[in-house]
């Protein structure tokens, strides 16, 4: 249990014990409680009292499925407030068999020297100058550094938006077979690596050295159950599979919370050309893969590999919110266009749901049309290129908005909704508007607890209940990328004792009791760092609410608006 | 007895479970006017099956919901998302 300390202004490196007070912690929870901790609320996002913290889960590196989730921590050039963003791949279990419970990154260097953090099979770190790299988009620069390191290492780096300290700008990391396709890509992390010097981050997979579990048999049990339960489940053991998440197209289309040509409408009358069947039907039919395998450890398999007419690589993996962002939200039925630009956003290092908005926003008023998707594909390149107007595209759907004095700008503290209209599901209202990380689907993700079908019991047009259920949900997903865990094996915990094995698995690696009420717990502990991270920052309750455009605009073909009141909004927290 | 024809399209892996279900096209099934959701359910198997949403002409729908000569009729899966 180890943090590495770099320092990119002397280029210091020291391992440090992981403090005591934060024993028990990985993933988001560290991250949130350090940079609470450690950064000025007030700093510049791009200078060097901003601090970038990578963390594994606390079980990733274990033998536990699905637990290769890396968060990715630090104060947001896009929101203001503090961020966290969590990337599957490999590089989370990489670093956790190393025994590497967070890297640290601080400082500065100068703006125009670039480095590569290696760190060896030993858990050795060193800088290395990267400036032969300056600029290169990720795939490119994946294949020049796998072959200078070898290719058993995990990459992870930012591509030219992140080297423009762009707003939406990603951070890329390597998936199972060694592609630069997986992105923690909210609220411009990348920018806040670039701004470091650090091009990327380089970790040996050979590592032996996990953190020791104090009762490894009442985890192997524990953990053998939990991976029977997700495999078990029909989403998780056959939907995803054939489908991945893209399977979410059609049932939130129907539902008319699907957002379309900028949230104007809630039904996407191409919804079937982008959904899930017909995307794996694509797949199969020109020989690229389904069920694919994207992250170490996973038994789901929801990636894909998305290939071209004659069977050639376009991109991996292509998901939900993406086929919506350069879908639905910009008018585009094309998949291979839809495809085309995930594969430009990996490349260039992009967040794809903050860019299809940007796009969005941009066509809303009047830039080109909606569903002119080889405009959208024209916009990415320039924000490759580094355009005067790829850099306002590159500040994010808010920047656009500005540049156009275009009000209708589908953003919560700068940082653009997903793919779920909050007047069709008043939760995801709540969710978005308070949480600390900004519009954030997964921060509190309430969609079925608004659908009956699913088993929820709340009326998705109303307010009642939407609070309350934000909250829990809120808490649950603190928790929850504080241990790693994967969103979609949570199929896991709500099977038949499901929950009581996951909290085995935890109280076998800590040594310790740790109860339901120690997970909330930990939850609150992680949202009330954030919350007062964000207060120290200069946020208010005002900064708790949506744009006007849902409180004022009824969306089709329901013709609601957002109904939950501010008063209900701040008591979100009231725990 | 009047016969009414609904267009039914499947979604998620439902279609697994009907070996004649045309991915492109869906499927026609005829019913009694009067037949609701339910009945069109029963007709195609599914009555037992763990199922998310019906939806009647864009619209969610209950199972009991009646059904129309002409409606378009989608079922969808469980989901969970994030």
């Amino acid at each position: 249990m180890k943090v590495i300390r770099v320092d990119m202004t002397t280029k210091a490196i020291t391992d440090q014990a992981l403090p005591a007070e934060y024993a028990g912690l990985g993933g988001r929870g560290l991250t949130s409680t350090l940079i609470n901790a450690e950064v000025p609320a007030t700093c510049d996002p791009l200078g060097p009292e901003n601090r970038l913290i990578f963390a594994p889960g606390y079980l990733s590196g274990t033998t536990l499925i699905n637990t290769s989730r890396l968060s990715v921590g630090a104060k947001s050039p896009l929101t203001g407030g503090i961020k966290e963003s969590n990337v599957g791949g490999t590089v989370a279990a990489d670093l956790a068999k190393l025994g590497i419970t967070a890297v640290v990154v601080e400082g500065q260097a100068p703006a125009d020297e670039r480095y590569l953090l290696k760190i060896d099979g030993a858990g050795k770190a060193q800088l290395i100058d990267a400036g032969e790299y300056k600029g290169m988009r990720t795939y490119g620069f994946v294949k020049k550094v796998k072959a200078a390191c070898g290719e058993r290492n995990s990459v992870t780096c930012i591509g030219p938006a992140g080297e423009f300290q762009m707003a939406i700008a990603s951070i890329q990391t390597t998936d199972f077979d060694g592609r630069p396709c997986r992105a923690a890509g909210r609220g411009g992390l990348g920018a806040v690596m670039g701004s470091k010097g650090l091009k990327a981050l380089v970790v040996d997979q050979g590592g032996k050295n996990p953190d020791t579990l104090v009762d490894p048999e009442a985890f192997k049990a524990s953990a053998k159950a939990f991976a029977q339960a997700v495999k078990a489940d029909e989403f998780s053991g056959e939907i995803l599979p054939e489908l991945g998440t893209a399977a979410l197209v059609g049932p939130i289309n129907e539902a008319g919370a699907l957002p379309t040509c900028n949230a104007t409408q809630g039904q996407f009358a191409g919804a079937d050309k982008i959904s899930g069947e017909t995307l794996a039907k694509t797949i199969k039919a020109r020989g690229g893969k389904t069920t694919h395998k994207g992250c170490a450890n996973c038994i789901i398999n929801c990636s894909n590999e998305y290939v071209d007419q004659d069977g050639g690589y376009v991109t991996s993996s292509l998901e939900y919110e993406t086929i919506w962002s350069m879908g639905a939200m910009i008018g585009n039925d094309d998949l291979d266009a839809i495809a085309r630009l995930d594969f430009l956003c990996d490349d260039i290092g992009l967040d794809t749901i903050s860019t299809g908005v940007a796009i969005g926003v941009a066509m809303d008023a009047g830039y080109r049309p909606f569903g002119d998707a080889q405009s959208a594909i024209a916009m990415v390149a320039e924000i490759g290129r580094g355009t005067a107007f790829g850099k306002v595209l590159g500040g994010g759907p808010g920047a656009v908005g500005k540049h156009f004095n275009h009000q209708r700008v589908p953003v919560m503290k700068n940082q653009s909704m997903a793919a779920y209209d909050p007047r069709a599901l008043q939760g995801m209202a709540v969710t978005y508007a308070t949480s600390p990380m900004g519009g954030d689907h997964t921060a509190g993700w309430v969609v079925d607890k608004n659908l009956e079908a699913f088993g929820g019991t709340l009326d998705r047009f109303s307010a009642e209940g939407q609070v309350e259920a934000s909250r829990d949900t809120q808490i649950h997903m603190a928790a929850v990328d504080t241990v790693g865990l994967c969103d979609f094996a949570q199929s896991g915990l709500a099977a038949k004792g499901g929950f009581d094995h996951f909290l085995t698995m935890i109280s076998a690696k800590l040594g310790q009791p740790f109860t339901k009420a120690d997970w909330r717990d930990l939850g609150r502990r992680v949202l009330t760092a954030e919350r007062d991270f964000n207060r120290r920052a200069g946020f208010t309750r005002e900064d708790d609410r949506l744009p006007k455009m849902f409180y004022t605009e009824p969306l089709p073909p329901h013709n609601k608006v957002v109904v939950v009141s501010a008063e209900q909004m701040d008591q979100t927290f009231d725990f | 007895m009047c016969e009414i024809l609904v267009r039914v399209k499947l979604y998620g892996t439902l279609h697994k479970r009907l070996a004649a279900y045309d991915a492109e096209n869906g499927l026609s099934i005829v019913l009694r006017e009067g037949d609701g959701v339910q009945a069109l359910l029963t007709r195609l198997g599914l009555g037992q099956v763990r199922l998310g949403f019906i939806s009647v002409d864009g619209r969610l729908v209950t199972g009991d919901a009646p059904l129309h000569d002409g409606a378009r009729v989608r079922i969808f899966q469980p989901i969970f998302g994030g």
